[in-house]
């Protein structure tokens, strides 16, 4: 593994106000000024210093110079303006035709991370360079993901940068079966963490069903299934684990009758309208008592039993249930249910 | 009576349950609920009177608009490289609102957009002289083009006409052969780039086939197992490229994250363009009927005051009310169309839908299905609109995500957006299309684009003119259903209607396209 740690701090950028025109550094530069033309609308009272970095950026990068100070002057603006860019495609561009230490660049990315310098960019950045480095190993890398995310679980960037990670990986073969075992285990903890994170759900689902080389045979697909079941149980409210659960049947293109026996403790029919558990029925069911502070019935339950009747041709009494749902247990969605309802009447 | 759009002040304001697992997602979910329902119970009914605290404040909202569009204090430096995203919120806004720019400001918006336009084709940021070319500042700066401009020497439109081909070869420099675009040179790639492309390539007539290619295929594998979309999908197979057009279906793809309104909304709307061109088996189908359960699941309870949610299990925000609910019509029509499939499939005549044989043959009198209810609740998103959304009166104005966040443009277009989208009943008609189809005149246009490879046109002149005709039909076919306003707090809170999938006013959009296809 890589050790990142021993890697030198890229010096900040200079804070100072001298202008660039007085330092002799940029003395063979002729600042271009922005085009805005006469009077224009939304002009943004630019500080000088910010004014300053981009009239020099513009002559840099209209002669295409790739130098040293070109790469301390992106940073500069950067710092200022995190969503530059522009101003990041050129960065990237100089860092590959000087042949930068693309892992000193890396380390500057995590500082700024730390200094909450967030953007698209600072995280394509990042793909771009991990691309570009190619490690014959990325866990450090997952190591430094899965440290960001802690304090921050639900970042969609950081999640979607994840999956790029894997992928890219998985297509190199860079990822071994420890790192895919490892990797699910850790979103495991996510999830018993908050099982309510719909992140960490969309990387499970990724994890067990949508990667290549995920094992969707019939035992594995029936491990996650219980799994999708017990966090119903665990948190019956929870509308991750319901979808999840759903996602799980259509995209299998499993029947939902078979796991009903499950699924209708939440819809609070009458005991005398329930079939009983069959016998053979070997999926989790619900704890008894139910947790406390779980209101019945769950709407979602009684979705599912209404497509479960869908299924069973039994669409007059979807359609009741569907009624329901419009009528008294999840009125802000009454508009939809009643969509529900007439789809099954009329068809 | 039994409504199908209750007011929040007719429900239960139950939070929700714990089922006795606190987590951070229902801490942060109950910090949420406590602070809107608070807000709710402290505000009157918004139908019961008209005064300051229910009803649209549209001069503290044109204020707010104003102040922030001729000059910008040095912190808005953040978004210097989304000068067009600040134009197109302002001049947008400003349209639901129904306050009128005077030319002088039209002309200055025009000029300034306009220096955003690379020579090299699309807009940047910036000017030109200092951003690059990227797909969303196109689709911002166009959209404010097509409000602001007109056909007159300085109105714009003349400069974008003239910058057809260079726009045309800047988004083939995007594209990448899993069907997705980079967003601007080197730059990721993702659904909001294939979404501002589409609403330009569409309203500019610049599509072919090389640009559309695979482009269904990538949105298709954006869609989510809950049924919204996801930012971007990975290709984890690459097309090989001596058969480029026997690839398509090899890839193995993968969304790359959870569902989420924005990407939703782009995704949805992208789908919805491509539908209108008429290519064999095209585009890959999506799952229309899942995408309308996930949005519709989004809308918060009375608790959060019925605003919009982002992703399952996140908290409500104004801004959602544009990026779901306005997907909402979007997959109300997709999901009309697979129905009418599905029933013309089955050999049955539906009661209220006489079937059309073929969608170029609309001479057929057709029934709209006039038996969908609404599907969100449009009266709760007014009032979380009014209530919630709107900075506290006599302060700054502006609309914003929820109570005790500062109000943006961003926030105040969007939560106008779908505010907008609650009032008016809008829908793709079918006979609106027929008739636009008959009108349609193939002997007028631009000049054709030329593809970049030699195979990437069109087949024929005939194709690209059958292309064009429906194109341009559907683009006008979104109308607005008489007698479908449903308005909160009061006459004086309705707004303007925008138009589903591109997000103008339909005045706006039909001069626009008309200029751009040379009908009338």
């Amino acid at each position: 593994m890589r050790c990142l740690a021993d890697s030198k701090p890229q010096s900040s950028a200079s804070t100072s106000h001298i202008p660039l025109a007085q330092r002799d550094q940029w003395s063979d530069v002729k600042p271009i000024a922005q085009d805005d033309g006469p009077n224009p609308v939304v002009p943004i009272m630019y500080s000088e210093e910010y004014r300053d970095a981009m009239d020099y950026f513009r002559a840099v990068a209209a002669s295409e110079e790739r130098s040293e100070r070109a790469l301390d002057l992106t940073e500069t603006i950067i710092r200022m303006n995190p969503a530059h860019y522009t101003v990041w495609q050129y960065r990237m561009a100089t860092l590959l035709a000087l042949k930068k230490d693309l892992e000193e660049e890396l380390q500057l990315m995590n500082e700024f991370a730390i200094q909450n310098l967030k953007s698209y960019q600072v995280w394509h950045h990042r793909l771009l360079l991990l691309t570009h480095i190619s490690p014959e190993d990325p866990q450090f890398e997952i190591e430094y993901i899965h440290q960001s995310l802690l304090p921050d679980p639900k970042n969609y960037h950081t999640w979607a940068y994840l999956h790029w990670l894997y992928s890219h990986f998985y297509t190199l073969d860079r990822i071994s079966d420890k790192q895919w075992a490892d990797e699910l285990r850790w979103c495991e903890e996510m999830l018993r963490v908050d099982g309510r994170n719909n992140s960490a759900w969309g990387w499970r689902w990724y994890l067990r069903v949508a990667r290549p080389g995920a094992d969707t045979g019939k035992d594995a697909l029936k491990i996650e299934l219980e799994y999708a079941l017990r966090a119903v149980h665990h948190i019956p409210h929870n509308v991750s684990a319901w979808n999840y659960l759903r996602g799980l049947l259509r995209h299998f293109k499993l029947p939902l009758s078979p796991l009903l026996p499950a699924i209708l403790p939440y819809t609070a029919r009458p005991s005398t309208q329930l079939p009983g558990v069959p016998d053979d029925f070997d999926f989790p069911l619900p704890t008894s008592p139910l947790p406390k502070d779980t209101p019945l019935p769950i709407p979602l339950a009684l979705e599912y039993l209404a497509e479960v009747l869908l299924e069973e041709n039994q669409a007059s009494e979807a359609g009741q249930v569907f009624g329901e749902l419009s009528t008294d247990y999840d009125r802000m969605r009454a508009g939809y249910w009643e969509f529900r309802r007439r789809e099954c009447v009329e068809e | 009576m039994f409504t199908l759009t209750p007011s929040i002040y007719q429900l239960p304001s139950a939070p929700l349950p714990s089922n006795s697992v606190p987590t951070d997602t229902l801490t942060e979910q109950a910090e949420t609920e406590s602070l809107i329902s608070d807000l709710f119970s402290r505000l009157p009914l918004p139908t019961s009177a008209v005064d300051s605290t229910t009803t649209l404040r549209k001069g503290e909202h044109t204020q707010f608009l104003a102040s922030t569009f001729f000059k910008l204090p040095g912190k808005f430096v953040s978004l210097d490289a989304s000068r067009p995203w600040l134009v197109f919120w302002t001049v947008h806004s400003l349209d639901i609102l129904g306050v009128a720019l005077d030319q002088g400001t039209k002309d200055r918006v025009v000029s300034t957009v306009l220096r955003f336009l690379s020579p090299n084709g699309g807009f940047g940021g910036g000017p030109a002289n200092s951003q690059l070319p990227h797909l969303l500042p196109t689709y911002a700066s166009v959209c404010s083009l097509a409000i602001t401009g007109g056909p007159s020497d300085n109105g714009g439109w003349k400069q974008l006409a003239e910058a057809r081909q260079e726009i045309y070869d800047f988004f083939m420099s995007c594209k990448r052969p899993d069907g997705g675009f980079v967003v601007c040179k080197d730059g990721e790639v993702d659904v909001r780039g294939t979404y501002c492309l589409l609403v330009v390539a569409t309203l500019l007539d610049l599509l072919t086939p090389e640009l559309l290619y695979n482009v269904d295929h990538f949105l298709a594998a954006c869609q989510t197992y809950e049924g919204g979309f996801a930012c971007s999908a990975f290709p984890f197979t690459l097309p090989s490229s001596e058969s480029p057009g026997a690839s398509e279906n090899l890839f193995t793809r993968a969304s790359m994250a959870e569902a989420h309104g924005g990407y939703t909304s782009c995704s949805l709307n992208s789908y919805f363009l491509l539908t209108a061109i008429p290519i064999p088996n095209f585009p890959a189908p999506i799952d229309a009927g899942a995408a309308l359960r996930w949005s519709v699941l989004q809308q918060g309870e009375a608790i959060e005051g019925g605003g919009f949610r982002g992703r399952t299990n996140k908290l409500v925000d104004g801004c959602y009310s544009w990026w779901v609910g306005g997907g909402i019509p979007v997959c109300e029509e997709l999901v009309r169309r697979e129905r009418e499939r599905r029933r013309k499939e089955s050999g049955k005549t539906g009661s209220k839908i006489e079937i059309i044989e073929s969608e170029n043959e609309a001479e057929e009198e057709e029934w709209e299905d006039v038996s969908v209810p609404p599907l969100f609740n449009r009266v709760a998103l007014q009032e979380f609109t009014l209530i919630a959304a709107q900075q506290e009166a006599g302060s700054t104005g502006g609309l914003r995500d929820k109570p005790g966040k500062r109000p943006d443009g961003y926030h105040t277009c969007n939560t106008l957006s779908g505010l907008s989208i609650a009032q008016h009943s809008v829908h793709h008609s079918t006979q609106q299309i027929a008739q636009n189809r008959k009108s349609f005149d193939p002997s007028r246009g631009l000049t054709a684009i030329k593809p970049k490879s030699e195979s990437g046109g069109w087949r024929s002149e005939e194709e690209r003119q059958n292309v064009r005709g429906e194109v341009w039909a559907n683009v006008l076919g979104w109308i607005e259903e008489e007698g479908g306003e449903l308005i909160v707090g009061g006459k004086e809170n309705r707004v303007n209607t925008t138009t589903p999938v591109f997000n103008i006013l339909g005045l706006r959009l039909k001069p626009f396209v008309n200029y751009f296809y040379c009908q009338e």
